[in-house]
Parts: C-alpha cells; sequence; structure tokens
C-alpha cells in the first residue's frame, strides 16, 4: 500500500473508533510521544553523565543526574496515564464497533441482510480478525506506527547533530565525513534487504490465511456443530462423533504442517532480520567509537549516537513491519468500516401512513411475480389480489407454494421483482418503512424472542403498557403461568443471555402471539401460529381466534385444514399461483387442491 | 480439586508424552534469552572499556569485533527459537487438546453434558485452548518468560554483589514493594474480569442476534432495533466503567512503580557515582552495574507478572482437567452382547420407571410402566409437557430412570454397551439435524470412503428421495448447505424427513423413535409420509409422537401420557370407546373437521 493511501487508511479507521469520544486521539498521540521520547530522554542524559563522569565533575554529574531522573519520572507518569486509557480505549473500541456492527445489521434492508454475502463477509471478518487482529489491535498497531516514526525523527536529529560535529586535527578516514557517509550506505542497504525479506514474508502470510480460508471455516463449522449443546442426542444416537472428529481431523491436517512450515519460514526470516540488523549496529559503534578515539567527540557520546543509529534502524523496520501489519488488519478490517458506513434502510418511502381508528387499511396485489435474489425459480407468478378491510382469508397451499414469501412481500422484507402491491391505493414502496410496519401484528412460523425480560419482549421495548401487557397474556392463556415465575413479567428468557427460564415451544409461540396482540395494529398476520401447540391448547387458541382478530384485517396460514373454517375466505396457491379462492363451502365443492388438501386430514376424523 | 502444581505437572507430562522436541527447543531460547540480555548490557560497557584504555584504533576495533561476534550468535539464535517456538505450542494445543476436547464434548455422558453447570465447565475448558496466551498454550509460553527472568535475576544479582552486596538487598525489597502492589492490581482485575465477562456473553448473544435472518424479520416488523441497540449500548456503558476502573487500578500500580524506580535510580547513582569519586571504580564498571540494576529490576516485573497470569493458565487447565474428568456414558466398557446383534425388532419395556432431573424434586415420569411389543408400532400422546420427549429419551438411553427398570428384549439397558445399542436404533426429533456435508455422508453418518455406495442409494431409493437426488448433477455427492460447498442445496422440509428415514434405513435400526417428525408438512405430504413410514417400518418396533391424532391410525397401540403417568392404553377404537382424556382430545381435534350444514 502506497504511503498516501495508507495515511488515509489510518484516518478513516481513527475516524471510525474515534466517533464520539475524540480524546482517543489527544492519548494516542501523547502516549506516542512521550513513548518515543523517553529512550532518547536516557540516551542523552546517560552520554551527559558519562562525560561528566570522564572528566570527574562529580557534582555537576549529581546535578545532571536529579535533572535525569525528576523529567524521566514525569515523563514516564505522563506515559503511563497514556498507556492505560489507551489499553481501556483499546478493549473499548472493540466493543464499540461490535455494538455498531450489530446496529446496523439490526436496521439494514431485510433482503441485503438476509443475502448471505454480506453477512459471510462479517462472520469471515469477525474470524479472521480473532487471528490476525481485532480493531483494538489495530489502534495499538497505529500507536507503534506513531511511536517508530517520531523516533526514527528523534534519531535524524542526532545523527544531523553528529554530522555537525567539527572536524579534529587528525584526518583519517573515521574523522572525514565520508566514515558518515559509508556507514549511512550500509544502513541503507540493510534497510532495502531487511524490507525486501519482510515483503516476501508478508506475501507469504497473506497466501498462507488465503489458502487456509476453507480449511478455517469447515474447522470453524466443525467446531459450532461438535459443541451444539441441542445436537447431542442427534450426535450420540447417529454415532456421529466419528464422523465429526475425522472431518476434523482432515481440515487440521490441511492446515497444520501449512502453519508449521510458515513457522520455519518465518523463524529463518526473523533470524535474517537480527543478523542484518547487528551489521549496521556494529558499524555504527565502530566509526562512532572511533570518532571518539581520534577525540572528534567525548566518549559518552558514542553511546548517545550510536545508540541512535541502532534504534533508528530498529524503529524504521518496526515501522515498516508494522505497516504491513496495519495494511493486513485494514484489509480486514475495511469490511467492517464498508458494513457500518453502507446506508441503512435503503427503502426509498418517506410517506407516513395515514393513522386510521376505523382499520380501514386496504392491501392489494397488482400482478405479483417474484424470484428470491440471485435465482430464476419463480416463488410467485403474477398474483393479483385484494385483502378487503375486515375480512379473514386463510392462505393455503402445500409446502412450497408460496404462502410465506407472499407474506415476505407484503410486510416488505423483499420487493416484487415484477408488479407492485399498494395499501390504499398507494404502492406500498411510498411508505416510510418505520410507519409502514406500524400496520402489521405478525406471528411468523419462525417467530423469535429474546432472551430479554418477557414484558419487553411483548412490548416489543422498555416503555410497557401495564394494562394492555397483561390482557394480552390472557388471550394466550399465559396470566397463571406468568404468576408463576420468579420475576414474574421482568422475567427474562431463556439462559443464553445470562439466566433466565425456558420456554417450551407450545409458551414461545403464545408469547409471540402475545407480543403480536400488544402491538394492537390493524392487520394481522399468523404464520402457523399453532404447529408447536397440543391439540387442546390449540383448540384454545382457535376459540380465541376471532375475538383475536375482532375489527381486524387478518391472514391466517396454516397446515391444519380445519382452522380454514374459521375464515371468510380460502385462498389456495399453487406453484406461486392463485389456484383457488373462495369460502370453505365453495371450494369443498369444487373438488379442487382444498378440497383434497381438506379431505386427506378429515378421513381420520370421521 | 487440583492444586496449581498438579495442573503445572499435568500439562508437562502431556506435552513430553506427546512430543518431547518442544522441550529442548524451550531450554535453548530460555539461556538464549538470557544471554541476549546479558549482552545487552555488556555490548556498551565494553565498548567503553576499550574507549577508556584507549588502546589504539584496532585494539578497540577487534574487541568491538569479538563482542559483536558472540552478540550475534546469541541474539540471531535467539530470535529464531522465539520465532520458532511460538509455533510448536499452538500446535500441541490444536493438533491434540481441541480435538481431544471436541470429542469428549461429542461421547460423554447425556444427562451430565446437559445439566448447566457442565455446559458452563465446558464453556471454561473451550476458553483454556482457544488462545495463544491462556490455558494451555499460556502455560508454555510464560513458563519461557518464568525460566529466562529466574535466570537472569540471579545472574545479575551475582554482577551487582560484587559492586556491594547491599545493592541487592535493597533491589529485592523495591521488587518485593514493587511485586505486592502489582498483585494487588491484578486481583482487582481477576475480581472485576466476571462482572466483565458477563457483559461479554451478553454482547456475543446481541452480535448473534443480529445475524438470525428469523429474528430479523421480527426486528424489522416489530421495529425491535432501538430496543436491542439501547441495550446493548447500556452494556457497553457499563463494560467501559469496569475497563476504566481496571485501568485505574494498575496506573496506581505504575505510579508506585516509577516512584521506587525514582528511589532505586537515585540511591544507585549516588552511590556508584561516590565509588568512582574515590576511585574505587572505572566508568564502563559504572555503566555495567547500571545496566545490571535495571535488568534485574525489569527481570523481576517480568516474573511478577508471567507468575500471576500463569497462575491464570494453570486455572484454565484445571477446568480442562475437570472438563475431562466428566464421566462417558455408563456401560461404554461393557463387551457387545451377541444376543442384540441378531437381525430382529426390539422389544421395550419400562416397568415402574420414574424419572426426575438429578436436583430436581419434580417428578417428570411417575411410575410409568409399558411394553412397545417387537414390530408394532405404538403412538405416545399427550399435551405440550407431559413428559413425552423425556421418554423417547429414557428409551435412547440419554437419561437414566431415577427408579424402575427399562429392559431391551429382556436385557436390562444399563447392562448394554451405548455403542452396540445405539447401532440398533434410530431417531428422528422435531428439528432433523443434517451436516453440511454430502447427502450420501448424511445418510451413512460416515466420511465417504467408508460409505456402502449401494446400501446409501437402497435407502435413498426406499425412503423416496431418489427422484430428488437423480436430478441434481452431482447425485448424492451434492452438498447440503452452504457452509461448506457454495453449490450446496437446502432440501424442504419434507425431503429432509425423508432423509431422516434414509439414515435410518442405512443403518438398518431395529427401533425407530419419531419425535413430532411432520409437525412442518402440509396435509397432503404428512398423509404420505406416514404412508411412508407404515410400509418402510413394517415389522420394526417404532414409537411416534405427533400431536395431530390422525396418525394414530396408523399405530397398533396409542399410549396417553398426562402429567407424568400413562393415563391410557388401547388401540384407537378401544380409547374412544373408553370415552377419557384421549377420546376428548381427539374430539376436540375433530370437531373442526365435521361437516355442518352451513359448510355445505
Amino acid at each position: 500500500m502506497k504511503m498516501k493511501e495508507r495515511f488515509h487508511a489510518i484516518c478513516r479507521f481513527l475516524t471510525m473508533v474515534s466517533q464520539g469520544n475524540h480524546r482517543v486521539l489527544f492519548w494516542l498521540l501523547g502516549s506516542a510521544f512521550a513513548a518515543a521520547t523517553l529512550p532518547y530522554l536516557s540516551l542523552f542524559f546517560s552520554a551527559r553523565i558519562l562525560n561528566l563522569l570522564l572528566a570527574k565533575s562529580y557534582r555537576a554529574c549529581l546535578y545532571t543526574v536529579v535533572v535525569f531522573l525528576l523529567t524521566q519520572y514525569g515523563l514516564g507518569l505522563f506515559e503511563k496515564i497514556c498507556r492505560q486509557y489507551l489499553d481501556g480505549q483499546k478493549e473499548l473500541c472493540l466493543a464499540r464497533t461490535e455494538q455498531k456492527i450489530t446496529a446496523k445489521a439490526l436496521e439494514l434492508e431485510f433482503e441485503k441482510f438476509e443475502k448471505t454475502e454480506t453477512m459471510d463477509a462479517i462472520r469471515r471478518t469477525n474470524v479472521s480478525s480473532m487471528g490476525s487482529g481485532n480493531v483494538g489491535d489495530q489502534l495499538i498497531v497505529i500507536h507503534t506506527l506513531i511511536t517508530s516514526l517520531l523516533s526514527v525523527l528523534y534519531a535524524l536529529f542526532f545523527l544531523l547533530r553528529l554530522f555537525l560535529l567539527p572536524d579534529s586535527s587528525r584526518n583519517n578516514f573515521f574523522t572525514s565525513s565520508f566514515s558518515m557517509l559509508a556507514l549511512l550506505l550500509l544502513c541503507g542497504v540493510q534497510l532495502a534487504l531487511s524490507s525486501r525479506i519482510n515483503r516476501r514474508s508478508t506475501q507469504k502470510k497473506i497466501e498462507l490465511n488465503q489458502g487456509n480460508d476453507h480449511s478455517n471455516s469447515v474447522a470453524n463449522y466443525l467446531v459450532n456443530v461438535m459443541l451444539e449443546e441441542r445436537r447431542a442426542d442427534d450426535i450420540r444416537i447417529g454415532h456421529l462423533d466419528h464422523f465429526l472428529d475425522v472431518q476434523f481431523g482432515k481440515a487440521m491436517e490441511h492446515f497444520l504442517p501449512m502453519y508449521l512450515d510458515f513457522a520455519r519460514f518465518s523463524a529463518i526470516t526473523d533470524g535474517k532480520n537480527a543478523l542484518l540488523s547487528l551489521l549496521s549496529n556494529f558499524a555504527a559503534y565502530l566509526v562512532i567509537g572511533a570518532r571518539a578515539l581520534y577525540g572528534v567527540l567525548p566518549i559518552g557520546d558514542v553511546l548517545l549516537y550510536a545508540g541512535s543509529v541502532t534504534r533508528a534502524m530498529s524503529d524504521l523496520q518496526t515501522f515498516l513491519a508494522t505497516g504491513s501489519e496495519f495494511d493486513y488488519i485494514n484489509s480486514y478490517l475495511s469490511t467492517y468500516e464498508d458494513f457500518i458506513a453502507q446506508p441503512s434502510m435503503a427503502y426509498d418511502g418517506t410517506l407516513p401512513i395515514e393513522k386510521r381508528d376505523d382499520g380501514q387499511y386496504e392491501f392489494a396485489f397488482h400482478d405479483v411475480s417474484f424470484s428470491y435474489p440471485g435465482t430464476n425459480i419463480p416463488v410467485l407468478e403474477h398474483v393479483t389480489l385484494s385483502f378487503a378491510v375486515g375480512e379473514k382469508t386463510a392462505l393455503v397451499g402445500r409446502n412450497g407454494a408460496g404462502k410465506t414469501t407472499l407474506i415476505k412481500l407484503l410486510c416488505r422484507l423483499y420487493e416484487p421483482t415484477s408488479g407492485y402491491i399498494t395499501l390504499n391505493g398507494i404502492d406500498i414502496r411510498k411508505y416510510s418503512y418505520k410507519e409502514y410496519t406500524q400496520a402489521f401484528s405478525v406471528v411468523f412460523q419462525d417467530f423469535h424472542l429474546f432472551s430479554l425480560p418477557l414484558d419487553e419482549n411483548i412490548a416489543a421495548g422498555t416503555e410497557i403498557d401495564e394494562a394492555a401487557l397483561q390482557s394480552s397474556l390472557a388471550k394466550v392463556g399465559l396470566t397463571d403461568r406468568v404468576q408463576q415465575l420468579p420475576q414474574g413479567v421482568r422475567t427474562r428468557l431463556y439462559n443464553n443471555n445470562g439466566s433466565g427460564v425456558d420456554l417450551s415451544g407450545g409458551e414461545a409461540q403464545r408469547t409471540a402471539i402475545a407480543r403480536a396482540l400488544y402491538k394492537d395494529a390493524p392487520f394481522v398476520i399468523l404464520d402457523e401460529p399453532t404447529a408447536a401447540l397440543d391439540p387442546i391448547a390449540e383448540a384454545e387458541i382457535y376459540k380465541q381466534f376471532s375475538q383475536m382478530t375482532a375489527g381486524k384485517t387478518a391472514v391466517y396460514i396454516s397446515h391444519r385444514m380445519s382452522s380454514c373454517k374459521f375464515c371468510d375466505r380460502i385462498i389456495v396457491l399453487d406453484h406461486g399461483r392463485i389456484a383457488e379462492d373462495g369460502t370453505h363451502g365453495t371450494l369443498l365443492a369444487n373438488h379442487g387442491i382444498y378440497a383434497n388438501l381438506y379431505e386427506t386430514q378429515a378421513q381420520y376424523y370421521t | 480439586m487440583y492444586s496449581l502444581w498438579s495442573n503445572y505437572i499435568y500439562i508437562h507430562r502431556e506435552l513430553w508424552h506427546y512430543s518431547k522436541k518442544p522441550f529442548l527447543f524451550q531450554a535453548l531460547e530460555i539461556v538464549s534469552q538470557v544471554l541476549t540480555g546479558f549482552f545487552g548490557i555488556l555490548l556498551p560497557a565494553g565498548i567503553l572499556l576499550f574507549l577508556e584504555q584507549s588502546s589504539g584504533f584496532s585494539g578497540f576495533a577487534l574487541g568491538t569485533l569479538v563482542l559483536f561476534l558472540c552478540y550475534a550468535v546469541v541474539f540471531v539464535s535467539h530470535t529464531f527459537l522465539q520465532s520458532r517456538n511460538a509455533w510448536q505450542y499452538t500446535e500441541f494445543r490444536t493438533g491434540f487438546f481441541t480435538r481431544r476436547l471436541l470429542c469428549h464434548f461429542m461421547q460423554i455422558d447425556y444427562a451430565v453434558l446437559t445439566e448447566p453447570k457442565t455446559l458452563q465447565l465446558a464453556e471454561k475448558a473451550v476458553g483454556a485452548t482457544c488462545s495463544n496466551w491462556v490455558g494451555v498454550e499460556g502455560m508454555f509460553r510464560y513458563d519461557v518468560t518464568i525460566y529466562s527472568s529466574f535466570l537472569g535475576l540471579i545472574l545479575y544479582a551475582g554482577l551487582i554483589g560484587t559492586v556491594h552486596p547491599a545493592i541487592i538487598l535493597l533491589l529485592l525489597v523495591l521488587s518485593v514493594l514493587q511485586f505486592l502492589s502489582y498483585r494487588r492490581a491484578a486481583s482487582y482485575e481477576v475480581r472485576r474480569r466476571d462482572d466483565l465477562s458477563e457483559i461479554e456473553v451478553s454482547q456475543r448473544y446481541f452480535q448473534k442476534q443480529s445475524y438470525n435472518t428469523s429474528a430479523g424479520k421480527d426486528i424489522r416488523l416489530y421495529q425491535l432495533n432501538g430496543w436491542l441497540d439501547g441495550v446493548y449500548r447500556q452494556l457497553n456503558k457499563r463494560y467501559q466503567k469496569i475497563l476504566f476502573r481496571i485501568r485505574s487500578a494498575y496506573f496506581a500500580n505504575d505510579l508506585l512503580t516509577l516512584t521506587l524506580q525514582l528511589l532505586r535510580d537515585g540511591i544507585c547513582y549516588g552511590f556508584l557515582i561516590y565509588r568512582l569519586s574515590h576511585g574505587t571504580m572505572t566508568v564502563s564498571g559504572f555503566v555495567l552495574a547500571l545496566g545490571a540494576v535495571s535488568g534485574f529490576s525489569s527481570y523481576f516485573n517480568e516474573i511478577t507478572a508471567a507468575l500471576s497470569k500463569s497462575v491464570l493458565c494453570l486455572e484454565q487447565i484445571r477446568w480442562l482437567r475437570e472438563f475431562f474428568d466428566l464421566p462417558f456414558p455408563a456401560g461404554h466398557t461393557l463387551p457387545f452382547r451377541p444376543e442384540l446383534a441378531e437381525e430382529k425388532p426390539l422389544e421395550i419395556c419400562f416397568s415402574h420407571v420414574s424419572f426426575s432431573h438429578p436436583g430436581g424434586d419434580k417428578r417428570i415420569l411417575d411410575d410409568v410402566s409399558f411394553t412397545l411389543h417387537a414390530g408394532e408400532h405404538t403412538a405416545l400422546v399427550g399435551i405440550n409437557g407431559a413428559g413425552k420427549s423425556t421418554i423417547v429419551k429414557l428409551i435412547c438411553g440419554l437419561y437414566q430412570p431415577t427408579e424402575g427398570n427399562i429392559t431391551i428384549n429382556g436385557i436390562p439397558l444399563g447392562s448394554l454397551n451405548p455403542a452396540q445399542y445405539y447401532k440398533a436404533i434410530a431417531a428422528v426429533f422435531q428439528d432433523p439435524f443434517a451436516l453440511s456435508f454430502s447427502i450420501a455422508e448424511n445418510v451413512s453418518c460416515s466420511p465417504l470412503e467408508e460409505t456402502d455406495r449401494n446400501r446409501c442409494r437402497e435407502a435413498l431409493i426406499r425412503a423416496g428421495l431418489l427422484e430428488k437426488i437423480a436430478s441434481l448433477p452431482q447425485k448424492e455427492e451434492t452438498y447440503l448447505g452452504k457452509d461448506m460447498a457454495d453449490d450446496g442445496i437446502t432440501l424442504s422440509g419434507g425431503e429432509m424427513q425423508k432423509l431422516m428415514m434414509a439414515r435410518a434405513l442405512y443403518k438398518n435400526c431395529h427401533l425407530l423413535l419419531l419425535d413430532e417428525p411432520t409437525a412442518a408438512l402440509d396435509a397432503i405430504s404428512e398423509n404420505k409420509m406416514y404412508e411412508t413410514y407404515s410400509t418402510l417400518l413394517k415389522n420394526k418396533t417404532a414409537l411416534f409422537i405427533s400431536h395431530r391424532l390422525a396418525s394414530t391410525r396408523f399405530c397398533d397401540t396409542i399410549l396417553f401420557l398426562e402429567n407424568g403417568k400413562i393415563k391410557e392404553c388401547g388401540t384407537h377404537d378401544e380409547l374412544i370407546a373408553l370415552g377419557g382424556s384421549y377420546a376428548h382430545m381427539f374430539e376436540v381435534q375433530s370437531q373442526y373437521y365435521q361437516e355442518t350444514e352451513e359448510d355445505i
């Protein structure tokens, strides 16, 4: 990466982590300044002290020692404050970035969110940043980068002074400027060589990581499966432990030798670099020592100047190596930046929806077709239908007929591939999405509750209307159960976010229905709401069905045909098309798909 | 409870058995590290000495060259070893411990596994093997620091002792103070780390939710992002507060360290300058002594930090050992019983079986007795929470009855080796478990090279999946899911059920347990599935759990479970005639299918 690009990348990174916290920058620079200054402070004063000692002026020496130690103490304290702050920030920046990514994932357009590439990129970045450096590590990398740069500047300052020292009377190679030029030349050669070595090793590191991407994700998948407690029964009964272990072994066999190979390679690289660094080190002591011998400078200064050269070389190396480390981590982390920086809701709509107390919201599909992005398989084809206000509609069809997809389109989780959907005659894309969602109370087949307090789950937030909460709990028959919970409605659900209570499948489903009831939206959608319930509980929900949806428009999806009898209208989907549309009676008389489905089930009950 | 020391021995013994080479390289690294440090302080002092003596350029140049050559040997070998050795511990950790841990997790007794404290222990054990500077690997890495610092301390103490023994005493006193102060900060951190890890669990939780697509739908439609993000931000605020308290504790330690250092340097400089002014010391000796003093202190700091960190590692190793001590299922060492190997369906008999979770006082099953006759199909019916899944777990031998006996073909379940028993049974649970591997591997549950292809195809044909498989370009080698292969496919709910059926057929099991296998299927697919079951499972013992009472028509016997007891037992017609709970439940469900006047 070019210097300029890298500078921009650093700025971009710092902007990302310092958002809402600009003090990070101050402490970062302060700490780098102090960390770069301290070694030179010590070199500088040590030289003076040595010179005074060699000149046997002990009193002046003591005075210098006092100044030195006190300055070092003060600067040291400053450095520690900065450093502790920075170490805290290191973990915080990581936490904050993760929070931002999470927040972004929560508000991303669903279609984009569900795309495997989007989330895979983030997941992969998470995994690789565990091994190669995360946001916090990158902050420290930048710190090292600035420190080593400042340190090189100090060294240059001292070396310049060395150049400008007057020649002594003795004239030979060492007292002349040639010796200095030769030294510089040697340093240059060393730098060139070692940067070539480093380039190769960075290249190899990147190749290694790319070559292992697949095995890495395989191993990750396997580890997750093997440690999945929910699957422990399947694994035992199916004797899958052997299979999984063999597969894990294969993944390891693929990458362990590669890593060991790389380890040998990088050990040799490091050894070579170490040897190279000693060359200039030795030359510096030799040339500068000789200059002192010939009286160009006091003996004590040898340690200062030779020390400066040594430090300059190692700091330059650090600077270069850290630079490529930065690039390397950055190549992963930029995924985060891009992710956070992308627009939240690409939903263009801005219209608020009409607030109506009468629930007069009429939705209509106009010749809607849909295929999932990246596929050519039509899931819905030329669907035209409207949901009359206050009507209860059952959506029926075989698995894969497109029922849930139709609901997803209606909820704007996906946009139709062709055709459009209207609300009260206006294309739904024109509404603000946030407003639009207020029209729906939905219980999806794969509904989701969060491991947070029960009442917040139902109220979908921290502001809770106690009366509405109790009434929706009562409607789904959970009041008694909730009273038995250790902290009543405040009890946390599940155990994966600290301790809570586990809900059975049926209880969870009722809770999800309670959430829909609490929201009290004019349009109710229930996608297989009783799948996990036993017949008795199911019958209770059915009984309350009309009460729950009184005065509302409702769409109901179920494989249990019996439930369709509650509906005013039944729409049968078949292979993405509307095949039948009517009431229970008319469709039975039709002897079509619906009749077939119904009779298949009913035969056992007659 | 393992002592720290025994954990230390344990981990080194394990490495010794794994490979002996690492010990040699570790020893070399330690020696080279001490020598590199030593030459680091010897070098400037030596060069000053050559300059001081002013024996001319050639003397100076020769001396410097010799010094540098020695330094080069130790420095280069140290750099090489340090870089090389970092990997030998990683290899040991990932190649040995991670794999062993994963295997153990998959093999320990199921009832033990599902206890919450086991899962916590497992999480800690995973933590001990998850990265470079913790647990197993951390131990070896800190070992190097501890041993080389210890050797370095002795070396420098010797050097300083030649100047004045009292300085050693001073350094020791200051170092002990320093040690106490560091330990205070470190133990504060350890205490607060528990709070932090609690928050981290929650942070991970929220991150996971954000990837979950089913959560994604609800989040959007209920506009839950504000709520979730708000909770997350609150978490981060608490996190920040605790982090800065910890950093402050460390800064208090820094303050003391720097002050002690000031004191130390003041005294040493003063004393050494005094010695110089009296001519009892050379300037190069002065430089060497100062180097030794600061070297001594920094070694002491390093050893302090490394010791307290390696204690944490040893603690983690203890968790790992406790995890490895978790028992395998009872009977895993028993010999296989030849009676069970015969090709005949199993008969399962429960007599007076009761079950409650360990530590729980609630009886989930209460004095349950029944027999699943060989070759018969039995339906297990009851409302949610009646104990149906527990019966399945007991039959699978995953749980042991608290009271009573379970026999398989007359043999007590407890006297069977689970490995043999699992070969004879298969279970299909509510959410079928397919791995993101090839279809063939999912059927055989073995690696492709160990899979009997003909048998696999046969099983797929019988389960009714042939049509689907034939339509795929890679046939049964097609991958499922996108985790492993970009062109992996997704099976529908019905196809997944068939795949599970094929798995059971491949296994040639004699007992099949089906826990709500058709909950997600439409009426026609469900009906077909049941017809398939009843033909495929002819002459096999089978237990069905389903909320759809229609399925009971395919069964020879129905068991009705209520509050952990078998309340009714008989054929569908018998139970309807009985007019009890089953009849009521059937009534409730069937009323929706009764044709009434208004329907027609």
